[in-house]
């Protein structure tokens, strides 16, 4: 039953998040894909509040956390302007194959929740430091500066962001005890709620080619690497989930308006704070779409939109973690000043090695298979981001660890899993056949 | 539809291969609801189903010594690391020597693997993965 309780706790998140996104500039989306974005948004701003009363040293209370990160929302409606000029976005024309989609997506969630069920896909990370930290956390009710501290956890990555471990401590205190099983069903249900968001999302970009198929593609994809790599219970899930929804919004019909930039913003900001990795893929991002829209007026409004949340959700966290001795430092492997280029053959042959064990590599050959057989050019913004970080990890693995293979042996899959979603989300349709000056549709 | 063929298609690969990667069904329908039975590292299922079982009889502010029958040290420090996860609130230490300090004395013991024979203390409890252990007065 705790973990029936610990699970529902997620429900009150797209409340949290509804004073943003209730805004009218968010009614392009469906229903559902507005109320996940909701609890994602929400999630960030929880997550934030979170950490800020940590470092304020104030004891966490469930009601008045909510209520402070819904106040937060609030805050954020109000950045998020007016409704776009012109009016509210072109929805594509149309999204074939979306029953067929449907049907898959919800196939490739069952299969996630059969997997998680049989043990199959359960996390070593969740039995090692996320399940208990945030158990920590929860029983302290604040994040717990003295455990982190201590030098009997410092296998636990005390830098690791606290997105995760804060919402598990949260869910910890409302249902009275952490449970384990609800922490390993997290990777079904975040699975389950990005097939049914990037849809929505999808259908909102610039050229999409077919929504709903192209999202079930990545979602079955996803879903065959987490059962593979055993990521249920892990932050991977989460961090999956904001980097696709993010970098989907990206790709909305040029000239991106404020409240698509800020939603995100936040996203990015919870991919930031879920995972280490998460912070290059919002910088990377972030700066290739700046690049890309080369224009200097409002420079530093559509920056902040962009940035401000992931800088505020960090900026609290690295404040709370030196501010309370916590750790010393935001990385562990090395310096950039020690790594070791002999090694990239070893290193090259353990991630293909890597790669190829997680289901023959087939969660990452699909979506380069559609890349590689589409008619249409790829978007370049999800390529850029792409190419981007699979030169900064590899370089991150040159870094002059004692066990390179077995380190890569154990993380590459994960951590190459965002290219999954960035080559899904790089496939377009074609230009459409009348020019689209049109203009908004009535 | 043709422009949804080829995505389709991916998806339904991908889905078929994640099928294809389950367990056998009837492996699937246990009754013992373990979320790391088959988990990539061979130490998490067993792990988690033995501290699982013992955490009740683990009172909290407890000093627990962690031990594996194999004696592997490098085992014993993992086990040891899960079960100061999942027990909260207790002093949970490795027995392994070059971890160890003489003037800690363990009010319990949890043994991974099979039973050992010359153990000075009291069996508490038993499970298939291993036992749990009060010293001898």
């Amino acid at each position: 039953m705790t973990g029936g309780a610990w699970l529902a706790t997620w429900l009150l998140l797209p409340l949290v998040g509804a004073p943003l996104l209730s805004h009218g500039a968010y009614r392009r989306f469906s229903f559902v894909g507005r109320a996940i974005l909701s609890g994602a948004a929400g999630l960030v701003a929880l997550s934030f509040v979170q950490t800020a009363a940590s470092l304020a040293g104030w004891r966490w209370r469930l009601l008045p956390l909510a209520i402070l990160s819904a106040a937060g929302c609030w805050a954020l409606r109000l950045a998020a302007g007016g409704p776009p000029p012109g009016g509210p976005l072109r929805l594509a024309s149309g999204d074939p194959g979306r029953r067929a989609a449907s049907l898959l997506s919800a196939m490739a969630v069952g299969v996630a929740l059969v997997a998680t069920l049989a043990g199959a896909a359960g996390s070593p990370d969740l039995l090692l430091f996320w399940g208990p930290k945030a158990e920590a956390f929860a029983a302290a009710r604040t994040i717990d500066a003295g455990f982190l501290a201590d030098s009997r956890t410092v296998l636990m990555h005390p830098y690791y962001p606290p997105l995760v471990t804060n919402l598990y401590a949260f869910s910890s205190m409302a249902a009275g005890a952490f449970s384990w099983r609800a922490a390993a069903l997290t990777f079904p249900i975040l699975l389950g709620a990005l097939a049914l968001s990037l849809p929505s999302v999808l259908r909102v970009a610039e050229r999409p080619l077919a929504p709903s198929a192209v999202a079930a593609s990545a979602v079955a994809a996803l879903g065959l690497l987490g059962a593979e790599a055993d990521i249920a219970g892990n932050a991977d899930m989460m961090l999956l989930a904001f980097e696709a929804l993010g970098a989907a919004l990206l790709l909305a019909p040029r000239p991106i308006d404020r409240s698509t930039r800020l939603l995100a913003g936040i996203l990015l900001a919870g991919a930031a704070s879920a995972k280490v990795e998460g912070l290059p893929f919002a910088l990377v991002a972030i700066l290739f779409l700046l690049v890309q829209e080369r224009r200097l007026a409002r420079l530093p409004e559509r920056l902040a939109l962009l940035v401000g949340p992931t800088a505020l959700s960090l900026g609290v966290w690295l404040a709370f973690g030196l501010g309370r001795h916590a750790f010393s430092r935001y990385g562990e492997y090395g310096s950039l000043l020690d790594l070791r280029p002999d090694r990239m053959g070893l290193v090259l042959t353990a991630i293909g090695r890597t790669v190829w064990r997680r289901g023959f590599a087939l969660p990452y050959l699909v979506p380069l298979a559609l890349v590689l057989s589409s008619r249409q050019s790829p978007r370049p913004l999800p390529i850029a981001v792409a190419a981007a970080l699979t030169l900064f990890l590899t370089t991150t693995y040159l870094l002059p660890v004692a066990r390179p293979a077995l380190w890569i042996e154990w993380s590459a899959s994960r951590t190459f899993s965002p290219l999954i979603v960035l080559l899904s989300l790089s496939v377009r349709g074609p230009r459409p056949r009348y020019a689209e000056a049109a203009g908004p549709p009535s | 539809m043709r422009r949804a063929a080829l995505p389709l298609a991916g998806a339904a690969l991908l889905v078929a291969a994640a099928a294809y990667r389950l367990p056998h069904t009837r492996q699937i329908l246990e009754p013992e609801r373990n979320p790391f039975r088959r988990s990539l590292s061979p130490f998490d299922g067993p792990a988690f189903a033995l501290i699982d079982r013992v955490a009740a009889d683990v009172p909290r502010g407890a000093k627990v010594a962690i031990d594996t029958s194999s004696r592997v040290d490098q085992e014993t420090v993992y086990f040891a690391m899960v079960a100061s996860g999942m027990l909260p609130g207790r002093d949970v230490r490795a027995h392994v020597p070059w971890l160890e300090e003489k003037s800690w004395k363990p009010d319990y013991w949890i043994v991974f693997g099979s039973r050992p024979p010359d153990a000075p203390a009291v069996p508490v409890l038993q499970t298939p993965e291993g036992t749990l252990w009060r010293p001898k007065e």
